[in-house]
């Protein structure tokens, strides 16, 4: 394994993680923008973006894009979350120089108004589609309750009125300022040729500007409360939570994700004994995530409606127990256990590398290679998880439950 | 592609094994049986059973058996399916005969406590009740069950009054008479020697015999052509299947073309008519499916009330229109598509012994990869076109699942 970096003079920075055994390669642009970066009232624009960003450019219509990435053979395609955008291809080492042509050309789209009308009932078909899934809903609410008036609060799709509100040269502005070169890295992980990309990129990226695009990094002032939208149409209760976690640039992170993994995942975890194998709920769970100088335990648990206070009372008792008496050393080493075997399992795919090794880049500067990640894992001690937990974020813990539920304390 | 190993048992297990120098390891079992053998009244005793064989095994209780598999690291996986139960695990190589012990425990030596049954029996009608709330894969389920008529085409996690009439006596009796070796195909994949492989399973499966009961074969006789579910929701969901070649069939690379053609990536036919031209829908596709003698291509959209007439005439349309029109373009991007899909799966452990376990289900032998790609490499325009006309999609069975749908004007089934 190798790891490779370059800086172009207007700023757009290239890494690579080098597989000599992989078979193929993927290659991405990771922009640093999101929902968090919007304002209320193109809410919903960087996701919109993205698709349009498959719209074609002077040279290309969409069916000249999509057509290209099918004659590679390529694996392919792009997702927004509240802080990143990302447009990937994994392909055979021969097509290496067509994925990264066509990528770098998608990143110069021309916004044509006759697409963006067209794509804008594709997205509010999307926002209908995610509308019929509780556990979705439940999450864009939950959000909003924990970020309160934090645009990570934001909903990625946005609304459907902030959709259909938005203009064609309101996308074109935010497109401006926040896909400029200094504000995208360009990623490759797998058997690629690190000269032959280098060189590429730097010809057909060097001529774009920088912006100096920023990113406003209020801190999080966690809500707590717990509320229920009632939809009759569901069957289930459905309920999402987040508390107050650590940041992508803390290294307390590893430790945050062993302690969750040990309350909230599997079927060893605290969770499952107390909610899943009594049969109280079908699905119970916890995972920490990192963002940006913010970071969330989220969780989430579905049952029978009648059972849902029930159930959320446990679900805080299991958690409070938890940060009160902390985790022992042997529910510490299975969650480690179960980390190692999905990184040894990631590191045989070139697509989950590039992910990884592109968000390394994005918020650290710094790759970790899958056998340093390990080692950070296996050097967490319940010691540091119960160190984490004694900060207590539990006691800010915002519920959302989604359902034929009236109402939740 | 590394040569696979075949080892026939005496008891009717075939065991594959896909060695590679990886310190992963992707273990397959199954054997006949799923939800389409399950006895009438019981729908879900299948998919129960192995809820219920997850709580505690050779010794070991319910917390000991999780807690032994956590300890090595091992995910378990798997379940009642169509018309197998299928058990998977994934691990490192290093640890996987102590995981290996431990699977064996619980398909040979489940300890079934009744005691453990209301727990599992309410698990079990929680996930019936949660399909209402997931209409995509809803829609699937009653398609599945109009396409294939018989028990082939139940619900695999059984039905809310079979699943209520379950005891822990019949679970029992039915683990012994079901959970049986003969045609169980045991694929092991990744960094564990051939050898100790070979040693392993004749250890722990050697003495395991007899076969276990099967439900009716594929048949799609008597199917429906359309059914519309009322059902509270933003999307109407359209499902749609027809029949394909079986997968032994020396066509199947036509097959699998055509369905490249409609649906092969963003530039094929049903993305591009569907979403990219008219802004119908989110999410389209097609997909080629195969079970042992049969083989179907199943289509998928979800769109809003106001859209979907509109989908499903484009979508039938585009099904109709493709005897005799596939261009040589179309099948190059296919075939490059195809090849790159098998160099990519080829990366993964979980997939290799997936694929290897899939062919022997589906052929009774696993194809070389120099035999997939001479056969992708052979179909042309021309002689799918050929095959398309002999083939044409039709006959659809279409299940639609929303508010309400208005059937498009002028499209006759």
């Amino acid at each position: 394994m190798r790891h490779d970096f370059l800086t172009l003079d207007n700023g757009l920075q290239l890494v690579g993680e080098h597989n000599s055994e992989a078979l193929s390669l993927a290659a991405g642009f990771f922009c640093r923008t999101g929902a968090r970066d919007e304002t209320p009232a193109v809410n919903g624009v960087s996701h919109f973006l993205e698709h349009m960003m498959f719209k074609g450019t002077d040279k290309l219509t969409y069916d000249d894009i999509n057509k290209t990435f099918d004659r590679i053979g390529a694996r392919y395609n792009a997702f927004t979350s509240e802080e990143n955008t990302v447009y990937f291809g994994q392909v055979i080492p021969e097509f290496q120089g067509d994925i990264v042509a066509l990528l770098a050309e998608m990143m110069r789209p021309a916004l044509r108004s006759e697409d963006f009308d067209m794509e804008k009932n594709v997205i509010l078909e999307e926002i209908a589609m995610y509308e019929d899934r509780p556990l979705w809903v439940a999450h864009d609410h939950v959000r909003k309750l924990h970020f309160q008036d934090h645009t990570l609060g934001f909903a990625v799709l946005g609304t459907n009125d902030s959709i259909t509100g938005l203009e064609r040269d309101q996308m074109a502005e935010y497109f401006a300022r926040r896909y400029a070169s200094d504000n995208l890295t360009f990623a490759i992980a797998g058997a690629y040729d690190w000269e032959a990309v280098t060189g590429q990129v730097a010809g057909l990226c060097g001529g774009w500007q920088p912006s100096h695009a920023t990113r406003a990094l209020p801190a999080v002032s966690p809500g707590g409360q717990t509320t229920v939208v009632t939809l009759d149409r569901f069957k289930q209760a459905t309920c999402y939570l987040m508390a107050p976690g650590v940041t992508a640039q803390d290294p307390r992170r590893y430790t945050a994700n062993v302690a969750a993994a040990a309350i909230g995942s599997g079927m060893t975890s605290r969770l499952h004994w107390a909610l899943v194998h009594p049969g109280l709920a079908e699905e119970a769970s916890l995972y920490h995530d990192e963002e940006d100088a913010a970071g969330v335990y989220g969780g989430m648990f579905v049952c029978e409606p009648e059972r849902a206070q029930e159930v959320l009372d446990i679900y805080r008792a299991t958690l409070a127990k938890a940060q009160a008496e902390g985790l022992t050393e042997a529910e510490v080493g299975r969650a480690v256990r179960r980390f190692g075997t999905g990184l040894a399992f990631g590191a045989e795919s070139p697509l989950n590398r590039l992910v990884t090794v592109g968000f390394d880049w994005v918020y650290r500067k710094a790759i970790t290679p899958v056998d340093e990640v390990l080692a950070e894992l296996r050097r967490v001690t319940a010691a540091d998880c119960n160190a984490l937990l004694a900060e207590r974020p539990f006691d800010r813990l915002s519920a959302v439950c989604v359902g034929p539920v009236a109402e939740l304390h | 592609m590394s040569d696979v190993q075949v080892h026939r048992l005496g008891n009717g297990l075939t065991l594959l094994i896909d060695e590679s120098n990886r310190p992963t390891s992707a273990t397959h079992l199954s054997f006949p049986g799923g939800a389409a053998a399950d006895p009438a009244g019981a729908e879900g005793a299948s998919a129960v059973l192995h809820a219920l064989a997850q709580r505690g095994a050779g010794g070991r209780d319910t917390k000991a058996l999780s807690e032994a598999f956590d300890g090595l690291g091992f995910n378990r996986g798997g379940g009642a399916l169509q018309a197998v139960d299928l058990f998977t695990l994934t691990g490192l190589a290093a640890d996987w005969v102590p995981a290996m012990e431990l699977l064996a425990d619980i398909v040979l030596r489940p300890a079934l406590p009744a005691e453990e049954l209301e727990p599992c029996r309410t698990l079990a009608l929680q996930e019936l009740a949660s399909l209402e709330d997931n209409p995509g894969y809803k829609a699937r389920i009653e398609l599945t069950r109009r396409y294939f008529p018989t028990a082939y085409g139940r619900c695999t996690l059984g039905s809310p009054e079979g699943v209520r009439s379950l005891t822990a006596d019949g679970l029992r009796e039915w683990w012994e008479g079901s959970w049986r070796p003969d045609g169980a195909i045991l694929a092991v994949a990744g960094g564990v020697p051939a050898g100790q492989v070979v040693n392993t399973v004749e250890r722990l499966f050697g003495g395991w015999n007899g076969a276990g009961p099967a439900g009716p074969p594929p048949s799609t006789d008597g199917r429906m052509a359309y059914e519309h579910l009322t059902h509270e929701t933003e999307q109407v969901q359209i499902a749609l299947a027809y029949d394909d070649v079986p997968p032994t069939d020396p066509t199947r690379y036509q097959s699998s073309m055509a369905v490249q053609v409609l649906s092969g990536g963003m530039g094929a036919r049903l993305f591009t008519e569907v979403r990219e031209k008219r802004g119908l829908c989110y999410s389209v596709g097609a997909g080629g499916q195969a079970v042992p003698g049969h083989g179907f291509v199943v289509c998928s959209a979800g769109t809003t009330t106001a859209r979907s007439s509109e989908t499903l005439e484009v979508l039938v349309g585009e099904l109709r229109r493709l005897p005799g029109t596939a261009q040589a373009d179309e099948v190059e991007r296919g075939r490059v598509r195809l090849l790159s899909s098998m160099v990519m799966n080829e990366e993964s452990t979980s997939s290799r012994a997936g694929r290897i376990a899939n062919d022997w289900q589906l052929l009774g032998r696993v194809r070389t990869a120099a035999e997939m790609r001479a056969g992708i490499e052979a179909v042309t325009a021309d002689n799918l076109n050929a095959w398309l006309a002999e083939h044409p999609p039709r006959d659809f069975t279409i299940v639609t699942l929303g508010p309400s749908f208005q059937w498009p004007e002028g499209l006759a089934l």
